[in-house]
């Protein structure tokens, strides 16, 4: 398998790894900034720790989840750094936003356009770890046991975060079709 | 699974549940039979199915960030910190079986440019072009992603729907088409992917490729998958050619080449990050790739000077570059004025 081919240090397997994850992570480190270099780096600093460290690595049960959640960990390192020095801090002191975008898709149908731009509203208004969840569930697909790992979270807390998130996304489609305005969160 | 736990689900419940989202994913007959059979057991679910799997599928359909030259880059970095000697070139040195992105080149003549670039409907067709030296890359409905080049118009109808998936394509495009064929024995009509040059089609069936469809002739070259080449001339026989990783050809006053093994195929996409790689090229050539691309007119003061060859490798960035580049190695004056570059 190649995981283990690589911590066994087969350049080869280390360097499919990379071919396999690196358009995913760079995606996923982009949804928590438009810093270009940020992400670069920290996905550099991941492999570069990957290899150098591959002695000690255990069997991950995904290597996706592995890779993503050492990601969003230096990610996180790198961003509330980069606050500290620029004083720009959000509330609650959070310095990972997320926020997925819609803006080069091109639609099929006009029925296809609306719902996109409704999801995008809707799901727009969620607060940044409620819209990281959506998309790791949504778009990446990892199991709740997973995403408790990659977001550092119990598997019920998971669970009751990914709900919220779906309440809210649920209650904006049904106003929304109601005529009201969206419920405040 | 059980009917009952899902008769008062609302759409959050739906799209919280496990065995729901693997069935908008991954249908089986299995499952498509369950969800069905669910729907009629309790038609007042049929709207919240509905809303639930379109939420999914719309959500989906959001941007990736996706830049190949971005990747090589950063590659390289990690290879020259921690690679062995000779890994700094591990993306250029890889054996022929391994995959690699499709890159299909596609040259025939630019349509006139319209005024403005951008994304615009054309009848029943949605199409969009790049200005001369834009870069834009593209999402189709499928999440197949298409970077077009300057000068580059790609065009494809508003719903496939279950029809096969078409483009057309003018100018230069790297295309990373969504697998979706699930069994190669039988391949549905909606999982072929066509790409419409002058003359050429390409067919796919999920792969990654580049396509260079510029004035005078079409350049397809193989990277990984597989493609399936027939050429659309009429009062001809329809010829088809299927190309293997690796393999190049090119189609020219409607004659196909035999294909050819090509050392380097990355570098078909080198273009993406701007950067110039070739080795032992025909200044003419080069030239007019950069006016196919950037616009530029070319005007030379001996025409002989077209014919110039370039010896050895040229690996630069930027238009500059390369011209300051060109004109040291050759001995010739390659001056860029406004948008004519003049040889002397």
């Amino acid at each position: 398998m190649l995981w283990r081919l690589f911590k066994r240090g087969d350049w080869e397997a280390y360097t499919k790894l990379y071919q396999r994850n690196s358009r995913l992570l760079l995606n996923y480190g982009h949804k928590f900034t438009r810093d270009q270099a940020l992400i670069e780096d920290a996905v550099h600093d991941l492999f570069i720790r990957l290899w150098t460290s591959r002695d000690t690595l255990g069997e991950p049960l995904s290597v996706k989840n592995y890779l993503y959640k050492a990601l969003r960990g230096i990610l996180f390192r790198k961003l509330e750094t980069r606050s500290r020095f620029t004083g720009l801090a959000d509330d609650a002191g959070d310095p990972l936003g997320f926020e997925v975008s819609f803006d080069q898709v091109l639609i099929a149908t006009e029925e296809e356009q609306a719902l996109q731009t409704k999801i995008k509203a809707v799901v727009g208004t969620l607060p940044p770890r409620q819209q990281e969840i959506v998309f790791l569930r949504f778009y990446e697909n990892f199991s709740y046991p997973e995403i408790a790992d990659i977001m550092e979270l119990t598997v019920a807390s998971t669970y009751k975060l990914l709900y919220k998130a779906l309440a809210s996304v649920e209650a904006g489609f049904t106003a929304v079709q109601g005529g009201k305005d969206l419920p405040k969160k | 699974m059980d009917f009952a736990k899902y008769a008062a689900f609302g759409v959050a419940d739906f799209l919280a549940d496990d065995d729901f989202l693997d069935g908008v994913l991954r249908p089986t007959a299995q499952t498509e039979l369950f969800w069905r059979q669910l729907a009629e057991r309790y038609p007042a679910q049929q709207a919240t199915l509905a809303q639930a799997a379109a939420i999914v599928r719309g959500y989906r359909q959001q941007d990736t960030f996706a830049a190949p030259g971005l990747e090589a880059e950063l590659w390289a970095r990690i290879a020259a910190e921690v690679g062995p000697a000779e890994a700094s070139s591990a993306l250029t040195t890889r054996p022929r079986a391994r995959r690699w992105p499709v890159l299909l080149r596609v040259a025939a003549a630019a349509l006139p440019l319209a005024v403005g670039a951008g994304l615009w409907y054309y009848g029943q067709d949605q199409q969009v072009q790049t200005a001369y030296g834009e870069l834009k890359t593209v999402t189709l409905s499928d999440g197949t992603q298409v970077t077009l080049n300057g000068n580059s118009t790609l065009t494809y109808t508003r719903h496939w729907g279950q029809a096969p998936r078409e483009v057309w394509l003018r100018g230069e495009g790297f295309f990373q088409v969504t697998h979706l064929n699930q069994n190669p024995a039988q391949v549905q009509p909606g999982e072929r992917f066509v790409v419409h040059c002058r003359g050429l089609n390409v067919e796919v069936l999920g792969t990654t490729f580049n396509v260079n469809d510029r004035p005078g002739k079409v350049n397809v070259g193989l990277v990984t998958g597989k493609i399936r080449l027939t050429t659309a001339q009429p009062g001809q026989a329809p010829t088809a050619l299927t190309l293997a990783p690796g393999d190049y050809v090119e189609y020219a006053g409607r004659h196909l080449s035999a294909p050819r093994q090509l050392a380097h195929p990355e570098r078909l996409t080198t273009w993406s990050q701007r950067r110039f790689v070739f080795a032992n090229g025909r200044l003419g050539d080069v030239l007019q790739s950069l006016q196919d691309t950037y616009g530029y007119q070319v005007k030379y003061a001996r025409s002989e000077a077209a014919n110039l060859q370039i010896e050895g490798e040229i690996d630069v960035t930027g238009v500059p570059s390369l011209l300051e580049t060109l004109s040291a190695s050759l001995h010739v004056h390659i001056a860029q004025q406004g948008r004519y570059l003049v040889v002397n």
